[in-house]
């Protein structure tokens, strides 16, 4: 057998084997879906009813019942009463020290910054989910320029409202007519594909390096360069971690795939039937097939965009920078694992390693509000960026296929050259012991004949 | 008997750094040749250039008479000073992936380390990891994954470091047990006891320059002194009135029963002059060459030669 499929073979079989990697394998998904839904859960699970308290002392949102002395809202169809808030009027603002003792959890204050430029100050013993302040800010809001518009401008009120007009865009590149294209939430899935890379790209690199100085500490290293070339062994070494990233990442998209479909099937009986309710009783009572149950679901306004998205190009995409991306900085962890001898050696030289990746990460997050930048352009081709930033940019339709083979080229040339120089450091510094590399040194390696 | 490595004006440098100064020396088919040197001689950079780890800078290595080429190495065995295995690894799959490196394929593999685990009664290891092994034990391993491949030429760096006395000889009894099958070893090593047990020839680099070489009683001639060790009955007065420009007497220890004498003989006089001499007055004991040992050679040259560089 070829040498350097033995060390791809035991490379690979070592780390596959072992416990760490069949738990995150299967852990993942369902850390990932735990995670998700955990995020969600903080702002649902928020149970508890919050008493509020409007104080309003100029009297522009609430009445007073001059008989019973009551404070009530001014504008009926606000400030009311729901599962989370409970409201309460006054006149006066409690002091501070009765608050605390007070039913109160929050406390609003509508004093002249309110009614002048919407500024208000809340006081609080427990601070309020999004969910309650959203509330609490849409009621004051509408209330306040109910306020302005009846007593300031002296305006009816129903017909400013028939005036006032709210925008909302749908987004259709004109190369795509008849489709609403929801770039920003493409771009998001981008993202998370560009996240996921980025992970890859540092867990598995970082693994290459750990391998180099493992083999150099306990001094395989010797052995095995008299049997094979050094650069064999890097690349074995390259390839083989490669190949266990892909596996993970493999077995990632299939166990989400059964989760999601399972989740997504379990979805879509509940929308599907919701709407069969409204619609067509009858359909409901005969049973809608699944299929049906799709379609309805792709139809559905909020997430076509979903199923518009090149899935099969965006996984073929991943794989090509994954494996682009991780051949390039993979190298380059390789060589830092070769010039140092121990891990804590290894600060001053993974800096500038990582950094563009970093960097690359902040930029493809960056892309989501603004995916047609110049930075978002020429990062998405430099290629020591493009692994993460392209994953953003391609799920843009404006993206030209020429400017993604452009990248694509780009970093297979660039990973190229860099395997080479990492095989011209790797080879030189396997077997140096106890001397600690300076780049100068590094240089002197790169241009050393052995 | 033919040379199985010829090494010709072989130079390497790092940098400013000479390792190796147009070395040439030859090794002898089935012969153990003693590769000795002071610590960072460049003795290391040798053995490297013979496993094609690094290449020379000038000069040729012939293997069998061939320039050394990227097959040769499954013909050789290496065992590093600097030398370790995967901690983790399982014994057993890990002396079948260095073989498999070395060229055999796994079935055979297999075969020959059944072999020598049974031989070295350490089968229950095979499914052990290195860590659960001890240092001399990790080092047997480590020996028969040299081996397995059955090179032609071995090269061993300090082979006996980390093993107990009972083990060094257990690996001394294989290391002429193979050389006996065939087989030619290079020994690197600063213990020159084995030097003197193990070797047909030494070469013996320092500073990058070979500075001397040849067969052991070869070695062992050119540093001999014509001193000698002669045990008499007598007086050391009556040995003194014999000494003359002919014999001179080095050193005298009286002992309760005879006395030992080294006495140097000149250029041109002989054993037979000094006892016949002798025998007038005294009786002789004993009597015996004084042949300088190989720590006491390694010493000298490596002396003479810093002395001649200074």
């Amino acid at each position: 057998m070829n040498k350097i499929l033995l060390i791809i073979k035991r490379e690979y079989l070592s780390r596959v084997k072992k416990k760490s990697f069949i738990i995150m394998t299967f852990l993942g998904p369902i850390l990932f879906a735990a995670l998700m839904f955990g995020a969600i859960a903080v702002t649902m699970n928020d149970n508890s009813v919050y008493q509020v308290l409007i104080v309003d002392p100029y009297e522009v949102i609430t009445q007073k019942d001059s008989t019973t002395g009551t404070v009530y809202p001014r504008f009926t169809n606000h400030f009311k009463d729901s599962e989370k808030v409970m409201y309460s009027f006054s006149r006066t603002a409690v002091p501070p020290d009765a608050f605390k003792e007070s039913q109160y959890q929050v406390m609003l204050e509508v004093d002249e910054a309110t009614i002048n430029d919407g500024k208000c100050n809340f006081f609080y013993k427990k601070f309020p989910g999004e969910f309650v302040q959203r509330k609490m800010g849409d009621d004051l809001e509408n209330s306040l320029e109910k306020h302005r518009v009846i007593d300031s401008l002296q305006l009816d009120y129903e017909k400013y409202k028939r005036a006032k007009v709210s925008v909302s865009f749908a987004d259709i590149n004109v190369d795509n007519l008849g489709q609403e294209d929801r770039t920003q939430e493409k771009a998001f899935i981008g993202f998370i594909f560009a996240i996921l890379i980025y992970m890859f790209i540092f867990m598995y690199g970082v693994q290459v390096m750990r391998g180099v100085i493992e083999e150099k500490t306990n001094r395989i290293v010797e052995v095995i360069v008299s049997s094979v070339k050094p650069f064999q062994l890097m690349m074995g070494k390259v390839i083989g971690i490669g190949l266990v990233g892909l596996t993970q990442f493999l077995m990632w998209v299939l166990l989400s795939f059964v989760v999601s479909s399972v989740g997504l099937s379990f979805f879509a009986s509940n929308i599907a039937s919701g709407a069969a309710v409204v619609e067509n009783a009858q359909v409901m009572q005969t049973g809608m097939d699944q299929a049906v149950m799709m379609n309805e679901l792709m139809n559905n306004q909020a997430i076509n965009w979903f199923f518009q998205i090149n899935w099969t190009l965006m996984i073929g995409l991943f794989l090509f920078y994954f494996i682009g991306g991780y051949f390039l900085y993979a190298s380059l962890f390789a060589a830092i694992g070769a010039a140092v001898d121990s891990e804590t050696d290894t600060q001053q030289f993974m800096a500038p390693v990582s950094l563009p990746l970093v960097f690359g990460y902040i930029i493809s997050a960056m892309m989501i509000d603004n995916p047609e930048s110049w930075a978002g352009n020429f990062f998405s081709v430099f290629p020591l960026t493009s692994p993460v930033v392209m994953m953003v940019k391609a799920t843009v339709s404006s993206t030209s296929v020429g400017m993604i083979v452009l990248s694509m080229v780009i970093l297979v040339i660039t990973f190229i050259a860099f395997i080479a120089l990492a095989g011209r450091i790797y080879r030189v510094g396997i077997l140096m012991y106890g001397k600690k590399a300076s780049y100068k040194e590094i240089w002197k390696w790169i241009k050393y004949n052995p | 008997m033919s040379e199985i490595l010829k090494i010709q004006g072989v130079s390497k440098s790092y940098g400013k750094h000479k390792a190796l100064s147009s070395v040439s020396l030859a090794v002898r088919s089935g012969s153990v040749y003693g590769l000795l040197g002071p610590n960072g001689a460049g003795k290391t950079s040798l053995i490297r250039i013979i496993n094609q780890i690094t290449a020379p800078d000038e000069g040729t290595v012939l293997f069998k008479g061939e320039s050394l080429r990227p097959d040769h190495i499954e013909h050789i065995g290496y065992l590093p000073e600097e030398r370790g295995l995967y901690k983790k690894m399982k014994v057993g799959e890990q002396c079948i992936y260095l073989a498999q490196l070395k060229g055999l394929s796994k079935q055979e593999a297999v075969k020959r380390l059944t072999y020598w685990f049974e031989r070295f009664d350490i089968m229950a290891w095979w499914n052990k990891t290195i860590e659960d092994l001890s240092k001399g034990m990790a080092q047997k391993v480590q020996f028969i994954t040299t081996i397995l491949h059955e090179p032609e030429l071995l090269i061993l760096d300090e082979p006996f470091s980390g093993f107990d006395p009972i083990n060094a000889k257990l690996i001394q009894e294989e290391m002429l047990r193979l050389k006996s099958k065939g087989a030619t070893i290079i020994l690197s090593t600063h213990d020159m006891g084995s030097v003197e047990e193990l070797c047909d020839d030494i070469g013996l680099i320092d500073q990058s320059h070979l500075v001397l070489s040849g067969p052991v009683a070869e070695v062992k001639a050119k540093f001999k002194e014509n001193l000698f060790e002669v045990a008499y009955k007598g007086t050391a007065m009556e040995l003194g009135i014999l000494m003359g420009h002919q014999f001179e007497l080095v050193q005298n220890d009286v002992a309760s029963e005879y006395n030992i004498a080294k006495i140097r003989i000149s250029p041109g006089h002989n054993l037979n002059n000094l006892l016949g001499a002798m025998m007038q007055k005294l009786e002789i004991v004993s009597a015996r060459e004084i042949i300088p040992n190989m720590n006491e050679i390694f010493i000298k040259a490596v002396t003479q030669n810093q002395k001649t560089h200074e």
